[in-house]
């Protein structure tokens, strides 16, 4: 099926959904919305359907997808690339216009005419870039499959997470949009009201699906890259934060809009507004090509029109909002504590929202104009956000603990952990306490500020998180425990328990190495750490040397393993006793697998005996570098009655090229087990694998996980003979993990209470 | 706008600005139209530029694939490039080539390279002497520079 033709069929759709908004057609209108999504479902589900049965006559489909794969890698092949992605995209942009159609209000239906916009542009950009395309010539049996790393539970939804999160905030782009737009022109704000409830709403599934979608790629990447972090402010990584930076100061400035519609009547919507234009930016960074990072690789035709819609994007709500700022400048000279709290946080959110934005977007910029490249690293982030970081963690347990009964307590304990953390931006027990190691990336050499602030002890930290998780007790003493509450408590809380695991976990990791030889089974080892000296080395010169230094932590190899994993074709072959067998008739082309016996080379050819199952078989082939007992498939033509290597005359099998069952196989897996133990007592034990496609290798390590943390090691290299692992223990690390699941579990309170507020309203009406 | 928020924005914009001109002048510049800038040292932005000056200069060509994002090219740059041992030897006895990987395909290609770090010795007459796959810490990278001197010299 041509599932272009789906596409065209949404984008006509489309059209009639927009002509019968702007005619005030109902029925045109209603027709046309619900075809459009129709579509765009149908597409992606089809697209799906290929996918699941392997149909490699899609291009998409061969490049993302292997039919070996168990279901649901087979599916998450769906959003592998930017045709399928951009596909889903607009299907969910669509089911938001659908969605629309539930409200009549005048802001619905304008708002409406906006999504169907979106929906018809990205089914454009998903034209231009089609996952329909067929395979150039005929299809192959086999797909090229993903790339291995992505062979993992956890980043086969990290995608689908993202998109939910990035396709809901269509909605409340368009809205606020629209709201801007009306009220600019002179419709008062409180009409808007409701609006601005179910703009929070979607807000909030957008914020969910984007913290789970971030987590979800954290936990993948600890475990594949191999060097156990979770983040690595990768530009794409980095973009994919802005949006749900956005969103977080949207939120809560859209709670105090509704609240007092005449407070933030222009600075809520716009941040609502660029939660959406943010998730374009991040779709740039990965698409446009203009960025380097990991995952841009993915880089595709349909980068431009990403970047047309950024500018739209961005452009449109900013003219809106300086429109009406111009038009309604607020007249109000007083502000409460209150307002001024949240407004402060939002005020840092923005200002580490724009770090982020900076660091990621000037590199490429000023390379563009000057040629000239920006070392912005990780380190660039860390050191500039930290600062404000902790304001934010400050400003937070204000706001939490802050009511007008207790406002001269608040401010005090706000001033009293203040002092605190200033206090502790100083006191370091040990030298790995300082914040950020800085290192410019290409040099030793430090800039001043740079090594000031890198110099901050760790332990400032903790008196926020304490300030929060004290003034989390006392709001859920002051608010009681309605639901409301409780999810903004656990939301906050969660917000101190993960920062003390992204602050923690980095600096206390310690690594370890070790290795053993192949026949060192059930032999224990020291785990070594390495040791820098400064000072004269071995070779008589000045400098930092490294020596090896066991620790007292130990490994134990328990075992090694050596298999191949599901055949990619498996079964268009027959065994070697089977096909003798069958009656052989000559000239006819079979295919054997079975084991070497023996190799004769002639100046013709290189005669191979197979046998299997007390059979054998003569093969012909080219000179191959063989072992006795390998496994092989040969196919070709038998000829019968052949005088043969060992006298007698038989039947042979002209092969032009021996297949080795190692690149049939879906891939070779070595895998380690071993236990680790620290003054003599098991702290871990599992298998950690070495495993290689034909697409490339992929490390799975072995994580022992604990409250306190992680035993985490992984193998270096391919298993020779011998086995050599980096070993780290990661304390800390689970709080980033719990954090999360606070975070997700106290949106979704808010959510389902925002939901019987509203089931409440309905029955007042 | 009431007067406590006005002040809260001027100190927003303030720190906006702030972070974004100290941030530009103080980060450090990788490369420009001319040479990356790795460890203090000017390397050639491409093996063609490099092999010139090698020919010229008649010493060993060290030709280093690197990129932006990767963690042990990040530990070649300020454990081993920077230590002032080595840093002298580089300085002195080579002429260095940094491949940025993600811009300078060709040269990746040229060399097969699948993925950085990695390192390729050669003599000015373009045969190779050593391959270093991965990273190496700074005392056995130090012996391969001599092992290399002394048999890209024979």
């Amino acid at each position: 099926m041509n599932g272009d033709l789906l596409l065209y069929a949404a984008f006509a759709g489309g059209g009639c959904a927009a002509a019968g908004i702007l005619l005030g057609r109902e029925r045109l209108r209603r027709f046309g919305v619900v075809a459009l999504f129709g579509f765009l479902l149908t597409a992606t589900l089809v697209l799906s359907y290929a996918f699941a049965v392997s149909d490699f006559s899609y291009y998409y489909v061969w490049k993302f997808s292997s039919s070996v794969y168990p279901l649901y890698y087979k599916l998450s092949g769906v959003l592998a690339g930017q045709e399928g992605t951009l596909l889903f995209w607009a299907m969910l942009i669509a089911a938001g216009g659908l969605w629309l159609e539930r409200n009549s209000s005048e802001l619905s239906r304008r708002a409406q005419l906006v999504v169907v916009g979106l929906a018809l542009y990205f089914t454009g950009m998903t034209l231009v870039q089609s996952p329909f395309e067929p395979y150039p010539g005929s299809p192959p049996p086999e797909g090229y499959g993903l790339n291995p790393l992505l062979l993992d539970p956890w980043m086969a939804l990290h995608p689908l997470t993202t998109f939910l999160g990035y396709g809901a905030t269509a909605v409340p782009f368009a809205g606020a949009v629209v709201y801007l737009l009306m009220s600019a022109r002179g419709s008062s704000d409180a009409a808007c009201r409701e609006w601005v409830t179910e703009g929070l709403q979607w807000l909030r599934y957008a914020w969910l699906f984007s913290t789970i979608s971030m987590a979800f790629g954290g936990i993948w990447a600890y475990k594949t890259l191999g060097w156990g972090g979770f983040w690595a402010w990768d530009p794409v990584e980095a973009s994919m934060l802005l949006p749900w930076m956005v969103m977080t100061a949207a939120l809560h400035l859209s709670v105090e809009h509704r609240r007092n519609m005449r407070r933030y009547s222009v600075l809520a919507p716009l941040l609502t507004a660029y939660s959406f234009t943010f998730t374009v930016f991040a779709t740039a960074v990965t698409r446009s090509g203009i960025f380097e990072s990991v995952h841009a690789f993915i880089a595709g035709g349909a980068g431009k029109y990403v970047m047309v819609l950024l500018g739209i994007s961005a452009a449109v709500p900013l003219l809106l909002g300086l429109w009406k700022w111009y038009r309604f400048r607020s007249s109000i000279s007083r502000s409460t504590r209150r307002e001024e709290i949240f407004y402060a946080a939002v005020l840092v959110l923005i200002v580490m929202t724009f770090i982020v934005f900076y660091g990621v977007s000037f590199p490429p910029v000023v390379k563009l104009l000057t040629a000239k490249k920006y070392a912005v690293t990780k380190q660039f982030f860390n050191l500039w956000l930290y600062p404000f970081f902790l304001l934010l963690l400050l400003i937070t347990g204000l706001g939490l603990s802050y009511s007008e009964s207790r406002r001269r307590e608040a401010m005090r304990e706000f001033l009293i952990f203040s002092a605190i953390t200033v206090l502790a931006v100083f006191i370091k027990p040990g030298e790995n306490f300082n914040i950020v190691d800085y290192t410019s990336f290409i040099s030793a050499k430090k800039p001043l500020l740079y090594a000031t602030v890198g110099e901050i002890s760790a332990l400032s930290v903790l008196p926020p998180v304490a300030y929060i998780l004290y003034a989390c007790s006392i709001r859920a003493r002051l608010m009681g425990l309605r639901m409301r509450e409780m999810g903004v408590v656990l939301i906050h809380g969660g917000l101190a328990v993960i920062a003390i695991g992204v602050v923690f976990s980095p600096l206390f990791t310690s690594e370890f190495s070790a290795s053993f030889q192949r026949s060192e089974v059930g032999m224990e080892k020291p785990l070594m750490y390495a040791e820098f000296h400064e000072g004269f080395g071995r070779l008589g010169t000045w400098g930092v040397h490294t020596k090896e230094v066991p620790s007292e932590y130990s490994a134990v190899l328990l075992g090694v393993r050596e298999y191949l994993e599901g055949l990619k074709t498996e079964g268009y072959w027959r065994s070697v006793s089977e096909l003798m067998r069958a009656n052989l008739s000559e000239g006819e082309v079979y295919s054997v697998r079975g084991y070497v016996d023996q190799a004769v080379l002639t100046e013709h050819a290189m005669f191979i005996r197979l046998v299997d199952g007390g059979s054998s078989l003569w093969v012909a082939a080219p000179p191959y570098r063989l072992s006795k007992g390998e496994e092989v498939v040969a196919t070709g033509m038998v000829l019968l009655d052949v005088p043969l290597p060992d006298g007698t005359t038989g039947a042979v099998l002209l092969s032009e090229r021996l297949s080795f069952l190692e690149e049939m196989a879906f891939r070779r897996v070595q895998e380690v087990e071993i236990e680790v133990l620290r003054g003599g007592r098991t702290i871990a034990e599992g298998v950690m694998k070495y495993e290689t496609y034909s697409n490339g290798d992929a490390r799975r390590p072995m994580i022992d996980r604990n409250l306190w943390g992680d035993v985490f090691a992984v193998l270096d290299m391919k298993v020779g003979d011998e086995v050599s692992m980096t070993v780290r223990i990661k304390p800390f690390i689970n709080l980033v993990w719990i954090g999360v699941a606070l975070f997700v579990l106290g949106i979704v309170l808010c959510i389902l209470q925002e939901r019987r507020l509203e089931a409440h309203r309905s029955m007042m009406q | 706008m009431p007067a406590v928020e006005k002040i809260l924005t001027l100190l927003a914009l303030g720190a906006v600005f702030g972070f974004a001109y100290y941030s530009l002048n103080s980060t450090p510049v990788i490369s420009d139209s001319n040479f990356t800038y790795i460890a203090e040292l000017e390397w050639y932005k491409t093996y063609e530029e490099g092999l010139r000056e090698a020919k010229l200069q008649n010493k060993t060509l060290m030709v280093y694939f690197w990129t932006i994002w990767c963690i042990y090219c990040e530990k070649y740059h300020t454990e081993v490039f920077s230590r002032p041992d080595i840093n002298a030897i580089l300085s002195e006895r080579f002429v260095r080539v940094a491949v940025d990987m993600d811009v300078n395909k060709q040269d990746t290609r040229r060399f097969g390279v699948q993925a950085p770090p990695y390192i390729v010795f050669m003599t000015p007459e373009e045969r190779v002497i050593m391959r270093v796959p991965g990273y190496v810490p700074a005392d056995e990278f130090r012996n391969i520079l001599e092992s290399v001197l002394a048999e890209g010299g024979a």
